[in-house]
């Protein structure tokens, strides 16, 4: 009796380890990977159509953007030149056949865990749900939903192809998009998991745009994706977003210019600090916003003579004008999305959901009419700390 | 019919019952074989001896002179010193081992007063022996086998006419290295003094730390044919008891004929010999053993080596250094502290490094992929292959440099540091970021006060790699569940392995990932259930 136990237990731990016996199924050596960085979208050219299937117009041209390996043996031996990037272009109808075609030309496996950044050209983005082409990247295991997602007003293989930068142009523009604490032309990042998110709740947003002027790379702008449709709808200006980031005081970097009464000299305030609060009001079933935004910040700047800002009602006055230049930037951009394009993109709808549930469920559905016909008032608090090391008593 | 067909289809093929039988098989002999090297454990070890009655002296002088002389044979190093003394011309003799004794005692502490100076009152000079001669200890003996073995340690044996017993006269000159410092276990500060071979002379050590009334010593006999003497030592009023009882016991029940090494004892008193783990602490170190029985704990110090051992042993002994304490707390606690991140290190980094870079190189910073990827580029061989050669190779360098000369031992190190280093990498064999991995480990490991742990780490190493290799960071996992699992498991004379950790003390933390200052360690370990507890305030 002893000896079975004692075998059942030996057999157990045989058991344990079977595992162990199954060995490295899913082992894959690093070096025979490429590293996937990014994913540009683009209607199919015609040049790349080849059967039409599906009709030219259904037809995606997809640019993958995989990192290229330099060999650290033997430095120095070869070109400079050579682009870190190779970007594939493949032609279908849906993104998973483009993905799969590319088997058949690389020696390697295709890695999607480092994927950084899809872009989506307008064409894209204009004529079709935004959700059909991010839906493979949802459902894709390997693929992050930390990555970015951003619109391109010309060709996103264009901007894949981006040749100045020593860096992946999209492992390049990611790492801009850290700037967005810095300055308020740029949206704050919006990840795959965000977007997500906000196509499910049916909501509008926007997204950063990318453009390429003059040779450069830029983050210009955002598009304006509407939520019944999740189609392109129009672009924002850099001016446009910089309306938005007051409200939503999610960057600190902002700076704002004045000019000096008397003289069209420009005085500029460099915020350090941003709050704002957006407070829903329902009176007689009729919806209206405030929005208090709250600055503190320094003069950076001043072209004329400094002697009169130590003094307080000069500081005041200061605060005033600027305030009032920051309450005429928000004005541009509430006309713009509430008159234009009619689409709540700002975020509104959260603090409506929150405080009145019931109005919310009632109106959930034409939200974006309502957001644009409701009034808003803004106010714009200014508070200047420092002038800096300028002044003389 | 059909039926039969049926039932014929149903059952299985024939060579999946020769799997069954196979499958069935190996854990048979997995538990036959373990059985088996595990046996000898087992088997109780109260072995009824029936002692055969020893022999004894006799009156006749030349009998028993001949009688020891026959024991040893013709060996050339025994002599045997015949000579008459005294009025009565009284016959007598001593035997002792050329080499073994001082011969200065012998002649001016033995033979003169004898030969030369005996006073003419004494006659017969048996029953004043004990007084006539100027040695520090003399006794009497009467039984052959434990004269013989006095002989053999350096004593002299004086033999008289007409009486059964003989004098032992301890005239022994044990000649041992000076006391130096320890090799094995440097420091920067504290004691420069370390064990030698002599056992007498790590006693004194022990003794000298300080005057303690409370210090025991039990000397213990060891080895059947090249006997030697063992001392358990402990302070009596601090050291459990029952842990005493126990040490004692599986010391008096090694049965072997030789034991040329404290490691001989380590091993046969160990509780786990499959374990990877040290369950003895050996040290060179008279301030370890001592600072060790203050908490507690049980020494044993073998003739002949310079290695004492401390009993029972847990896993911070082995990360803690004696330099902790004598350099002040917030320093010691760091390095401490790093000891035990460097051993994490030397167990998991190959590991990690190998499950990282074939399973989830979704896991590593895009930069860092792209680099080890262009590291790797050219690299023929699969990443396991490579860091198992890295990681060999290193190992008999390490291996070789130990066994050189001093000198050239450096220069094994040097070149062997510059063929893996740099031509390995030149040549395209393995990748820089390997080489990287490997070293770290390889530091890792050195840097770990304790040679026997550091060992023990090596081997888990390589197991580790091969778990990684297979399941990647979930085979990590695994093995370090198994390995967690064995150390919660594994005691050392009945005190838990892992402890203060498992079981929690949380007094004892203060000593234990760091070092808290010493006003603030009032009490003794409790896991060795001190019987004064308090150590101080």
């Amino acid at each position: 009796m002893k000896h079975i136990f004692i075998l059942l237990r030996r057999s157990f731990q045989l058991v344990i380890l079977i595992p162990l016996l199954a060995g490295c199924w899913s082992s894959r050596d690093i070096e025979k990977l490429d590293l996937l960085i990014g994913v540009g979208v683009d209607t199919a050219q015609e040049e790349n159509i080849t059967s039409s299937y599906y009709g030219a117009d259904s037809l995606l041209t997809v640019t993958y953007q995989m990192a290229k390996i330099k060999s650290n043996q033997g430095q120095n031996t070869k070109k400079q030149e050579d682009k870190p990037y190779t970007n594939v272009e493949q032609t279908g109808a849906s993104l998973i056949e483009t993905a799969r075609e590319i088997i058949q030309l690389r020696k390697n496996t295709v890695n999607g865990q480092h994927q950084r950044l899809i872009i989506i050209s307008r064409e894209v983005a204009e004529n079709r749900s935004i959700r059909e082409i991010l839906d493979f990247f949802i459902r894709e295991p390997e693929a992050r939903m930390s990555m970015l997602v951003m619109i391109t007003d010309g060709l996103a293989k264009d901007i894949l192809d981006y040749m100045e930068t020593d860096d992946i142009p999209s492992m390049h523009i990611y790492d801009i998009t850290e700037n967005f604490d810095k300055s308020n032309k740029l949206l704050e990042r919006k990840s795959l998991a965000k977007i997500n998110a906000l196509m499910e709740a049916q909501a509008s947003f926007i997204l950063q745009n990318v453009v390429q002027t003059d040779g450069e790379l830029k983050l210009s702008g955002a598009a304006v994706i509407k939520g019944s449709t999740l189609k392109l709808i129009g672009f924002l200006t850099e001016e446009e977003l910089k309306g938005i980031n007051w409200i939503t005081a999610q960057t600190n970097g902002a700076i704002v210019k004045v000019e000096e009464e008397g003289s069209d000299k420009p005085i500029i305030y460099e915020q350090e600090l941003l709050k704002s609060k957006i407070t829903p009001t329902i009176e007689d079933d009729k919806l209206s916003f405030q929005v208090k935004v709250k600055s503190e910040g320094l003069i950076i700047e001043v072209a004329t003579n400094t002697e009169s800002f130590s003094e307080e009602k000069t500081r005041r006055k200061l605060e005033e004008q600027i305030a009032e230049e920051i309450k005429k930037e928000i004005q541009t951009t509430l006309e713009r999305i509430q008159k234009d394009l009619q689409v709540d993109v700002i975020g509104f709808h959260d603090y409506v959901r929150i405080k009145y549930p019931e109005f919310w469920k009632e109106h959930q559905s034409d939200w974006d009419t309502i957001f644009s016909q409701a009034p808003i008032d803004y106010e714009v608090q200014i508070t200047i700390t420092d002038f800096g090391l300028g002044i003389q008593n | 019919m059909h039926i039969v067909e049926s039932i014929k289809n149903f059952l299985p093929e024939a060579n999946i019952y020769v799997y069954t039988i196979i499958t069935l098989l190996v854990p048979l002999a997995l538990s036959k074989i373990t059985g088996y090297l595990q046996g000898d454990k087992e088997k109780p070890v109260n072995k009824q001896q029936d002692k055969e009655v020893p022999a004894i002296l006799s009156n006749d002088l030349s009998a028993n002179i001949d009688e020891i002389n026959k024991n040893f044979g013709t060996n050339k190093d025994i002599i045997t010193r015949k000579f008459t003394f005294g009025k009565e011309q009284t016959r007598a003799a001593i035997i002792f081992a050329k080499g073994l004794v001082d011969t200065a005692i012998i002649n001016s502490n033995i033979l003169e007063p004898l030969l030369v100076n005996l006073p003419d009152h004494v006659n017969p000079p048996t029953i004043q022996i004990k007084n006539l001669l100027p040695i520090s200890e003399i006794s009497e003996e009467n039984r052959i086998d434990v004269i013989n073995t006095s002989i053999l340690r350096g004593q002299t044996v004086l033999f008289l006419q007409d009486i059964d017993y003989a004098f032992v006269l301890k005239t022994s000159n044990a000649k041992g290295r000076n006391l130096e410092e320890p090799v094995s276990e440097l420091q920067v500060r504290g004691p420069r003094i370390g064990f030698n071979e002599n056992l007498i002379d790590n006693v004194t050590l022990l003794r000298k730390a300080g005057v303690n009334t409370e210090l025991r010593f039990i000397s213990l006999q060891l080895g059947k044919r090249f006997n030697k003497e063992l001392v358990i030592t402990y302070v009596e009023g601090i050291a459990n008891p029952e842990i005493i009882e126990n040490v004692k016991q599986k010391i008096e029940s090694i049965d072997i004929d030789n034991i040329p090494e404290s490691g001989y004892v380590e091993e046969l008193i160990e509780e786990n010999n499959f374990s990877l783990f040290p369950q003895v602490q050996s040290t060179e170190r008279p301030d370890r053993v001592v600072a060790a029985l203050t908490e507690g704990r049980i020494a044993i110090i073998l003739d002949g080596t310079p290695f004492a051992l401390i009993v029972p042993a847990t896993i911070n002994m082995f990360l803690q250094s004696p330099e902790d304490y004598y350099e002040r707390w917030i320093a010691g606690s760091l390095v401490r502290f790093l000891r035990y991140v460097a051993a994490f290190i030397a167990v998991f980094t190959p590991a990690l490094y190998i499950s990282f870079v074939s399973f989830h190189q979704g896991l590593i910073p895009t930069k860092l992929a792209l680099s080890i990827i262009s590291s790797r580029e050219g690299v023929p061989f699969p990443i396991l292959i490579e860091a198992l050669l890295m990681e060999v190779s290193i190992e008999i360098l390490r291996e070789a440099g130990l066994r050189l000369p001093k000198p050239i031992g450096q220069t094994i190190g040097i070149v062997g540091g510059l063929v893996i280093g740099d031509a390995a990498v030149q040549a395209g064999i393995v990748s820089p970021v390997t080489v990287i991995v490997v070293a770290l480990t390889a530091i890792s490991s050195f840097s770990l006060p304790q040679y026997n742990l550091s060992i023990s780490l090596r081997v888990l190493r390589f197991i580790a790699m091969f778990f990684a290799a297979t399941l990647g960071l979930y085979g990590v996992i695994v093995f370090f569940i198994f390995f967690s699992i064995h150390l919660v498991r594994l005691k050392s004379f009945g005190v838990p392995y892992l402890s203060p950790a498992v079981p929690y003390q949380t007094n004892d933390w203060k000593d234990f990932l760091i070092r808290l200052p010493i006003s603030a360690m009032k009490k003794r370990p409790k896991i060795f259930k001190p019987t004064d507890t308090i150590r101080k305030g």
